[in-house]
């Protein structure tokens, strides 16, 4: 369904003088992987290797060095922008921040109507079939409808990677891209957030792209992983291959530091008794 | 648990509500604040009504009595009169009229015009960004005071020409407090949201950006005001600007100088008015910047 091929970013310098730069940064490095229809596919890594510009690339809010990015066979970065605005409306992302990526002067109805009123033109309602769109997605994602008209302050953290799902969804998209969509979250929230993501997906059949840097989160979630280091893509395959027997060995480090839920085998606690 | 309920839940103003509430508290708290809103609402309350409620409306058209010239400020003239027997209150009172009026639409000028351009150049950046804010920049290296009469000299005197010629040398202000807002907004995620959303920049900036940054353009266009009215004054004073019979604080006291210091009242009272205004959209832009503080938005 999506085909990403050899692509790398690089991130111009500072300008030096007329025409120069210093050097770039590669935050993309030569990135292959695909995603299937009806999977989630994870995407793991550290900070400031590459996850979240691979998904600007996608969203097409950045400019590709090099290779490219099909959806369904088309190339994303040579289509029209009436194509690329048909696109967006089913290929949606939900944000790592979820204080941040709500414009606090818009109402939750307004959020979340949002995308029914710029793809008007491929999902057409009226003024009342969208606010009962709204109100069918805010029980979906487990707000209730006294929440309609509220602002995002109002709201909790939880409640508002809700609110943003749920603008996700509004159009009816096929492709979700999860940038780290728990990691501001605190872990009960979390939970409740993946169960809410996981139940979608089977409801709706939708195709996940989740990216993390949360190895639990990723083993729960995902069907196949692909590891990310400094731009370069190390290792990927299906979920249990990876995590059963890796091969290369920054994924094994990856490994080794996830924590063991058992508080026996803690380090701290072995070194406390040692 | 895709059910729709037949009816929809009333729209929940509590919220909303409850931030005004809120917003009032604050600006309660100064009283100066209070002071320059209360004398603000009664200034736009004489300048609606004033023709309905002078005591000599005769005189607002251009009616003389020489046989009471310069009478001292009484129970018949509240404010005295003037060289040309006219009610120096009846004056002042219509004064506000044209200060008033030309100070709002020289802040609405400016905003418009300034807020459009600021927003282009910070949106879009790069060279349009250069090209707008060199011309902004051009002007203000001008004293505005000085443009103003010079825009006003070439464009003649008249009320409509001394508010373009004023909104001239204001809107680049507004240029670039709008661009400053803009850019630091433009690069809030949920501008990226509603760009990855597929909104254009029509929508982004109108709807997502306007209305984050409204609060720092109304504090400056209230306190703006003040400084609108002093200079339709100032440009009355120097004789460009309303002219005669139409009165105006500026021309009132300009008028005046000539028979100072002896019929003190004929000056003073519309000095005083022209005070008052400034003083009262001072108070009022001060108190909305309190309650306007983004730190202090719960």
């Amino acid at each position: 369904m999506l085909q990403i091929n050899n692509v790398s970013k690089i991130f111009l310098g500072q300008r030096k003088g007329l025409f120069g730069h210093t050097e770039g940064f590669k935050a993309l490095d030569d990135v292959s992987l695909r995603v299937a229809k009806g999977k989630s596919f994870g995407l793991v890594g550290e900070s400031g290797s590459g996850k979240t510009t691979l998904t600007r690339c996608i969203l097409r809010l950045e400019t590709l060095t090099s290779g490219n990015i099909l959806y369904e066979g088309a190339d994303i970065g040579k289509l029209t922008p009436t194509e690329m605005r048909r696109l967006r409306a089913r290929l949606q992302i939900v944000f790592q921040d979820p204080y941040a990526s709500l414009d606090p002067r818009m109402t939750i109805h307004d959020i979340i109507a949002e995308p029914l009123v710029i793809h008007r033109d491929i999902v057409p309602m009226t003024a009342r079939q969208r606010t009962e769109r709204v109100l069918e997605l805010l029980l979906q994602v487990g707000l209730r409808e006294e929440h309609l008209f509220r602002y995002p302050h109002e709201f909790s953290g939880g409640q508002r990677q809700r609110i943003g799902i749920a603008r996700a969804l509004a159009a009816k998209p096929e492709f979700l891209i999860l940038d780290e969509p728990t990691s501001a979250l605190d872990v009960s929230v979390q939970a409740d957030v993946l169960n809410l993501l996981h139940r979608l997906q089977e409801e709706l059949g939708l195709t996940y792209f989740f990216i993390s840097h949360d190895l639990g989160v990723i083993r729960y979630i995902c069907d196949e992983v692909a590891v990310i280091y400094r731009g370069k893509l190390v290792e990927s395959g299906p979920v249990e291959d990876i995590f059963e027997r890796p091969t290369n060995e920054y994924t094994r480090m990856l490994l080794d530091a996830m924590p063991d839920p058992d508080p026996d085998r803690s380090p701290f606690r072995q070194a406390a008794s040692a | 648990m895709t059910t729709t309920p037949a009816t929809l839940p009333k729209r929940d103003q509590s919220a909303r509500l409850e931030n005004w509430s809120r917003a009032f508290y604050r600006f309660r708290q100064s009283w100066l604040s209070v002071v320059g809103l209360a004398i603000v609402a009664a200034l736009v309350f004489i300048a609606l009504f004033a023709p309905f409620i002078v005591p000599h409306p005769e005189h607002v058209a251009g009616g003389t009595n020489t046989a009471a010239r310069f009478i001292r400020p009484g129970a018949e003239y509240w404010f005295g009169t003037n060289a040309l027997g006219q009610d120096v209150f009846s004056l002042v009172l219509v004064g506000s009229q044209v200060s008033l009026f030309s100070g709002l639409a020289v802040v609405f000028i400016a905003i418009l015009v300034g807020g459009v351009i600021g927003a282009i150049a910070g949106y879009f950046g790069g060279w349009i960004d250069e090209i707008l804010m060199r011309i902004t920049d051009l002007l203000l290296t001008i004293p505005s005071l000085i443009l103003a009469m010079a825009v006003a000299a070439a464009l003649g005197t008249g009320v409509t020409n001394m508010i373009i010629a004023i909104a001239i040398t204001w809107w680049p202000a507004y240029a670039r407090l709008v661009r400053g807002e803009v850019i630091g907004k433009k690069e809030e995620q949920f501008i990226t949201a509603a760009k990855a959303l597929g909104a254009g920049w029509p929508r982004i900036l109108g709807r997502h950006i306007l209305p984050n940054i409204m609060s720092p353009i109304i504090v400056k266009a209230s306190l703006d005001m003040g400084f609108a009215v002093l200079t339709v004054a100032s440009l009355g004073f120097v004789g460009i600007g309303v002219k005669a019979p139409t009165p105006e604080w500026g021309t009132l006291l300009s008028v005046a100088r000539a028979d100072m210091p002896d019929y003190w009242w004929t000056a003073v009272f519309p000095g005083c008015a022209i005070f008052l205004a400034v003083l009262a959209f001072n108070l009022l832009g001060d108190g909305l910047r309190d309650v306007m503080d983004p730190k202090a938005r719960r």
